[in-house]
């Protein structure tokens, strides 16, 4: 055809295609959509209920494990400071003081429960991290595999109710900045990976992020929790400055925690790692530089460990 | 222009989380989407479709991710478009005409908009999908990128396009 004759059919055609303009002005509300879909994704994941325990389980453990801090009122309006927790460490230690508001932590804005993925890829593509599983052999079967948004978790430090725990816990050679008052202490994980097999769930994120406000003293505001938590001095000390430039936050466990039958430090291919049985489930905890792992399951110990060290 | 750079890249990997991408793109192909079924509502339903097809069941490939949401998108629209019983209920629930235009003017401008929909929905969907985003003001590079096809190729693509509709148009309706 001609160029000529192109160009008129070309007009003739966009004159009719124009009749299909949207209204003038006319835009849709892609906020509106995004909260309608995020709704959608949790009806659709109720469907698979059972499938929740096993990542509220995981989830749970790693917010609340790692941070456990006095609960607070206030504000502060600060800028922040974001710290990349690489190692989680795990210490007993005695309950918080009677009469002193109990050390909270809440979990800011909803969860959204755990999304099916077709395959790893499915999940690299929605967490932006290649996930690792025990390699071929240790388990049979390939595993179901869910994906969360991340999760946030976080407390406001309440210097009053620091005092008052000290005190209760007969610590007089601690006293407690006032500038602390009203700081937001954040701690945040990536998106979750799990992968599901009848016996064993594995679940892991990037290293967790901790927020809070520019200057804030972390190693000694650990010393001061732990000493809280009935640790001494010394040990309060090293525990809250170990692993040098990369600050490792302390995820105390008290000393009572009933739930816990048995908790033990082990070492694996990669390092140390916290296991913990309780009621026929273990759950094993380690962290590398660049993943935070949770193996929980009803193997016995020693394939639960054999498991760990085949996540590649 | 509602398309971003990205497209015409043939990658999205800035586009960074789910969220963003639906939050980058949702209005456009929404947009798209309403020149088909004629119908916001209907039209927001669809896209929101393609997304959780994307989130559900995302294609191996993450390079061009935009390209495989529109296509799936105008595909939804289009298999819409040709199923009678869904047409008639679109039609129903189309928009009222504007306080400016007469009723025969609104039935007027109905019946044109519903004879040049008929003729996309005859039309392959490849070729309806080039038109339609022509239309929507996507330019060659863009057009290329996100129905995955040559772009030393799109230009004629089109022009075909043009022809088939027009043929098509024609032997249903005349010059009308």
């Amino acid at each position: 055809m001609e160029k000529a004759d192109q160009e008129e059919v070309r007009e003739w055609v966009t004159t009719r295609m124009a009749y299909l303009d949207t209204p003038a002005g006319w835009r849709p509300d892609a906020e509106a959509a995004l909260s309608r879909f995020h709704a959608r994704m949790a009806a659709d994941v109720r469907r698979l209920k059972p499938r929740w325990p096993a990542w509220a389980a995981a989830a749970v453990l790693i917010i609340t494990a790692v941070l456990l801090l006095p609960a607070g009122r206030g504000a502060a309006q600060q800028i922040w400071q974001f710290l990349t927790v690489r190692r989680v460490a795990f210490v007993r230690v005695n309950s918080w003081p009677e009469g002193v508001p109990s050390p909270q932590v809440g979990i800011i804005g909803t969860p959204i429960p755990p999304i099916p993925a077709r395959s790893l890829d499915d999940a690299r593509w929605r967490v932006h991290y290649d996930p690792r599983l025990p390699h071929a052999g240790v388990l049979s079967g390939n595993p179901e595999l869910y994906t969360t948004f991340g999760v946030s978790a976080g407390t406001v430090v309440n210097v009053a109710d620091l005092e008052l725990a000290l005190r209760k816990a007969g610590v007089t050679d601690q006293t407690v900045p006032p500038q602390w008052d009203g700081a937001h202490l954040k701690l945040h994980t990536g998106a979750v990976v799990i992968a599901q097999w009848p016996e064993v769930v594995l679940a892991q994120s990037l290293p967790l992020t901790l927020s809070a406000p520019a200057n804030f003293d972390f190693p000694a505001f650990s010393t001061l929790v732990l000493r809280i938590l009935g640790i001494g001095p010394d040990q309060a000390r090293r525990l809250a400055r170990q692993a040098g430039t990369t600050p490792p936050w302390l995820a105390p466990i008290v000393r009572d925690f009933e739930t816990i039958a048995t908790m033990e430090e082990i070492s694996l291919h990669s390092g140390p790692a916290t296991l913990m049985q309780q009621k026929g489930t273990i759950n094993l905890i380690w962290s590398v530089p660049d993943r935070v792992y949770i193996l929980r399951g009803t193997l016995n110990r020693e394939l639960m460990i054999a498991v760990a060290d085949a996540v590649e | 222009m509602a398309a971003s750079s990205d497209v015409v890249n043939g990658k999205i990997e800035s586009a960074g989380t789910f969220d963003e991408l639906f939050t980058l793109n949702y209005a456009a192909l929404t947009r798209l989407i309403q020149r088909v079924v004629g119908d916001a509502g209907w039209a927001e339903e669809i896209a929101a479709e393609a997304f959780w097809k994307l989130h559900r069941h995302p294609p191996a490939s993450t390079q061009n991710l935009m390209g495989w949401l529109y296509r799936t998108g105008l595909r939804l629209a289009l298999d819409n478009l040709k199923k009678r019983k869904r047409r008639v209920h679109y039609e129903s629930l189309a928009p009222a005409p504007a306080p400016t235009e007469s009723p025969v003017e609104a039935l007027e401008q109905r019946e044109r908009q519903e004879r040049v929909r008929r003729v996309l929905a005859a039309l392959s969907g490849e070729q309806a999908s080039l038109l339609l985003l022509r239309s929507e003001g996507y330019s060659l590079g863009e057009i290329a990128a996100l129905l995955h096809l040559n772009p030393n190729s799109v230009g004629t693509f089109l022009a075909r396009a043009d022809i088939a509709f027009r043929k098509e148009y024609l032997n249903r309706y005349g010059e009308g």
